[in-house]
């Protein structure tokens, strides 16, 4: 491609041979294996136990499969630097007119998270859009769910405090949900319904998303280029990641991530999906066809997990959802701890086996089918290897227990034609699952190494070698564990628990969480270490063969806590293994959210005593932030009206007996309230000192003496 | 308007000291100063100034209101002086209802006027230039004009999970008994096909 040349996409029904390759050779190679296992498990006949471990080979082997030619690809591409789908490539890399952009909104929806994170991410990306001259195509809004009282009120202040310092009023907006019906979608659906007919392009971001205003902008244009494009999705880069646990899941991801990427894009062209955020929309067609129905009309249940099926909802209505592996520019955070992923799994594990309500929907395109699908068995592909891996034991049990010699050895079926033996073809079917595998993770590694510039930037040629065998270890370590978190999650979902929506935790605090780790992999522990015992008892030659599983589960305490550590994280940094180009040479947006995230942790925190009430605080005491919240809240009240007795006696006991005297509910009812609000900040002041709790009084007396408020608070 | 309201400190005679009055006019004090660094005055000997003159007035309307507290009072006085203050910085605009003074901290607030100007809270003999203009020109705005329109969920044909799979399903959520029964029966079916295979 030259500097300003842009080259169209090709036809989509060119894809479709992309995908009857893609897909043959999945079937071919998952179909070979499975004859292969079944010429050696069918030796004297197929027991019961043996039909059952062949059925659940099939599934297993073919995501297996699925991700070792999907890697194949990518390489190929990556390699040959030459992909006609990459959507990137059509548009010039002149950069357009502001004038000549439409207006898009940059919509961040929110629910009880890191609010400094939040706000500083977004302050990065408005003076990125300002130092570019774009900011005036672009309004950001911040949609707030949350429903914890402190969080709500530090985003209030946050959001005048950063509109002050930036110059943005009337540029970034602030919108808070009375009721949070719908979790995200249901942020995103108002927000389009009250201003979804000003923009014809709308970015979503998570609370931890960063955007570069070159990627904002070059998303426009891909829209304006591409009219029957509906969602374009970018491929956040992982950043920041303190823990070791985070280091090796941003190395692993930056190092090996592209041919997965670039592979998925050879397969799934305009068929792509959509992750919930750092993507573009066209704001029209997703309103008209991408409003999410009940999951089940009669049980009052939505979706969880939105984004998967707006995404075949777009396609349905004949848009394209493309996925831009190139265009850059995009980041987010990674959960810090092995629990904290699984907690983030747990949430995604539900939303996707809810998608099995739409496997059958009229109307999807079969890849969007393939997707849904896909993302079921991502998640029940855990208990399925569980059930694999205990029907070999007991397969293996019963033999020992029957005293039967095992047959593998005896020269019938393929392997006699290579005069080799069952027991060796098994060896064989067992080293090939394992280099595809590890294939493509090599593969990645050659690719980086062959461009002395990135080879470079990931800290040389030695480092990523050794960050490459660690993290692969590390990693057939933690397999077993999170195929027991996974499968735990399946059942409880299944049996009808609930999974509540919590925020995800984006930092890893100061310390290691010894209770939560022993608590979580206890049961690991245990389960490992009776299976090897197991194990041993049948033979020690099936004991190294499970060896791999029950190490990883016997070991799930000490590894987890090991993984959590943010003292090694950084030591690890000091010495650059694990180090990713955006660390060696970081781009302006991500060296300015981490200069003003490291200026932040040095703030001092209110005291304990005061923290879990902070916002309430400073609504009652502070007359500045009384009346900014006030004006915030949609129903102001009339002259003369009076709030309702159930308000009133929760404004007696919260003044009478403390914020602690309120549940999170009832501080929320009296927050929401203006009138309320107005009434508690008069009389904190006016009452005599006898009449207030001792908690007010304390608080009155330290408010604005000792600590910084929980702001932004840098460049005043 | 009352935008001169005399602060000096000639206006201010204090109280005469009387030891049985000792605590109410402590709790006074500290409530006025604790309401004053609620209002971000920052300098000590400003707020000083202020809570002693805030006390003379609160001492002054005393006779007239012997049953409300001292501190209350003081409180009163304190708000007073601070909305009369601000109704001369934000005089109403034509044919429009005063500002209130939850509306004067706004302004004060989103002009970062306690950070911009430390000393002129409350100090009509020292503002600095373009302050009331500054003021008045401020208005929060959380969103641009509604537009409102319509996101409707389409109906979606759900095939075959929507017929058997999906009835079924309803069924076990409105009916967790027969869901448990169900499960209880897959358990049973599962132990006869261990029974069986084993003595196959």
């Amino acid at each position: 491609m030259t500097e300003s040349s842009s080259m169209p996409l090709p036809s989509l029904r060119r894809s479709g041979l992309r995908q009857a390759f893609f897909f043959t050779t999945v079937v071919v190679v998952t179909g070979v294996a499975t004859w292969v296992l079944a010429d050696i498990l069918w030796r004297g006949g197929l027991s019961g136990i043996e039909m059952a471990v062949l059925f659940f080979f099939v599934p297993l082997f073919g995501m297996v499969t699925l991700g070792f030619i999907q890697a194949i690809c990518g390489f190929f591409i990556l390699l040959l630097k030459k992909d006609p789908f990459s959507i990137s490539r059509t548009i010039p890399n002149t950069m357009p007119q502001p004038v000549d952009m439409p207006a898009t909104a940059i919509a961040i929806p929110i629910y009880n998270e890191d609010v400094s994170r939040v706000y500083e991410g977004l302050r990065t990306i408005y003076l990125d859009l300002v130092r570019s001259g774009y900011i005036s195509r672009f309004d950001i809004f911040i949609l707030s769910d949350s429903n914890n009282p402190n969080k709500w009120i530090e985003e209030e202040v946050a959001w005048i405090d950063l509109c002050k310092q930036v110059k943005g009023f009337g540029r970034i907006f602030y919108r808070k949900r009375r009721l949070g019906l719908n979790r995200k979608s249901g942020n995103i659906s108002d927000f389009l319904r009250r201003w979804g007919r000003k923009y014809r392009y709308m970015v979503v971001l998570d609370a931890d998303s960063l955007m570069e205003a070159n990627t904002l902008v070059k998303l426009v244009q891909l829209m304006e280029v591409n009219p029957q494009a509906g969602i374009i999705q970018t491929v956040p880069a992982p950043i920041q990641g303190r823990t070791f646990f985070a280091r090796l899941m941003q190395f692993a991801g930056t190092l090996y991530g592209p041919i997965f990427q670039a592979g998925l894009n050879y397969w799934q062209a305009g068929c792509g999906n959509f992750w919930g955020h750092n993507a573009i929309i066209r704001v029209a067609p997703f309103m008209e066809h991408c409003a999410l129905p009940m999951l089940t009309a009669g049980a009052n249940t939505r979706f969880m997990s939105h984004d998967y099926v707006e995404a075949a909802l777009m396609r349905r209505a004949n848009y394209e959802v493309w996925m831009d592996y190139e265009v850059g520019g995009s980041y987010e955070n990674l959960p810090p701890t092995p629990l904290d992923h699984a907690a983030r799994d747990r949430r995604w594990c539900r939303g996707n086996l809810q998608h099995a309500w739409l496997i059958t929907a009229k109307g999807l395109h079969p890849i969007n089918r393939l997707h849904l699908f896909l993302g079921i068995l991502s998640y029940v592909a855990s208990p399925l290897w569980l059930i694999f891996l205990v029907l070999g034991s007991i397969s293996a049990w019963m033999f020992w227990a029957g005293g039967t010699v095992l047959t593998f050895d005896s020269d019938v079926g393929f392997s006699s034609f290579l005069d080799i033996g069952g027991g060796r073809l098994a060896l064989m079917l067992f080293f090939v699952t394992l280099g595809m595998l590890t294939i493509p993770k090599v593969l990645a590694v050659l690719l980086v190494l062959k461009d002395p510039e990135r080879r470079e930037k990931f800290g040389g040629a030695w480092r990523i070698s050794l960050g490459f065998l660690i993290e692969h270890t590390l990693s057939a370590l933690m397999a077993p564990v999170q195929m027991m978190f996974n499968s735990r999650f399946v059942a409880e979902i299944l049996s009808g628990r609930d999974v509540p929506w919590n925020p995800q935790s984006r930092d890893a605090g100061t310390g290691i969480d010894w209770e939560a780790i022993i608590s979580s992999h206890m049961g690991h522990t245990v389960i490992g270490v009776t299976w090897a015992l197991i194990a041993f008892l049948i033979s020690p030659v099936f004991f190294w063969w499970l060896s791999p599983v029950t190490f990883g589960l016997i070991g799930s305490i000490p590894i987890s806590a090991l993984l959590s550590a943010q003292g090694l994280g950084k030591r690890l940094r000091q010495m650059r293994l694990f180090t990713i180009p955006i660390e060696s040479k970081a781009t302006a947006v991500v060296r300015h959210l981490d200069k003003n995230l490291r200026a932040i942790r040095h703030r001092i925190d209110p005291p304990e005593w005061l923290a879990p009430h902070y916002g309430i605080m400073q609504v009652v005491l502070d007359p500045y932030l009384n009346a900014a919240h006030s004006s915030l809240l949609r129903h102001k009240p009339k002259a003369g009206q009076r709030v309702s007795r159930d308000l009133h006696e929760l404004q007696v006991n919260l003044l009478a007996k403390g914020p602690m005297a309120l549940n999170r509910r009832e501080q929320m009812a009296v927050l929401m309230n203006a009138k309320a609000v107005a009434d508690l900040h008069d009389h904190v002041w006016r009452m005599p000192e006898s009449s207030l709790s001792p908690w007010w009084r304390l608080a009155m007396r330290y408010y604005n003496t000792l600590t910084d408020r929980p702001q932004t608070a840098l460049y005043r | 308007m009352h935008r001169n309201v005399d602060l000096s400190l000639d206006a201010i005679t204090l109280p005469s000291w009387n030891p049985d009055d000792a605590v109410a006019w402590d709790e006074a004090f500290g409530k006025v100063e604790n309401y004053l660094r609620a209002c971000r005055v920052a300098s000590r000997l400003h707020r000083a100034r202020l809570t002693a003159l805030i006390l003379q007035r609160a001492l002054e309307r005393r006779a007239a209101n012997s049953e409300v507290p001292l501190a209350t009072l003081a409180i009163d006085e304190a708000r007073d002086l601070i909305d009369r203050w601000m109704a001369g910085l934000l005089p109403p605009r034509e044919n429009e209802r005063p500002y209130t003074m939850a509306e004067g901290f706004l302004s004060l607030y989103l002009c970062d006027a306690p950070m911009r100007w430390p000393n002129a809270f409350l100090n009509p003999q020292q503002e600095p230039p373009g302050f009331a203009d500054t003021l008045h020109a401020r208005l929060v705005k959380t969103g641009p004009e509604l537009q409102v329109s319509s996101m409707v969920p389409r109906v979606m044909d759900r095939g075959l999970i929507q017929g058997w799979a999906g009835s079924a399903m309803d069924t076990f959520d409105r009916l967790p008994i027969l869901r448990t029964l169900f499960v209880w029966t897959l358990f049973a079916i599962l132990l006869i096909v261990l029974f069986w295979y084993t003595r196959r």
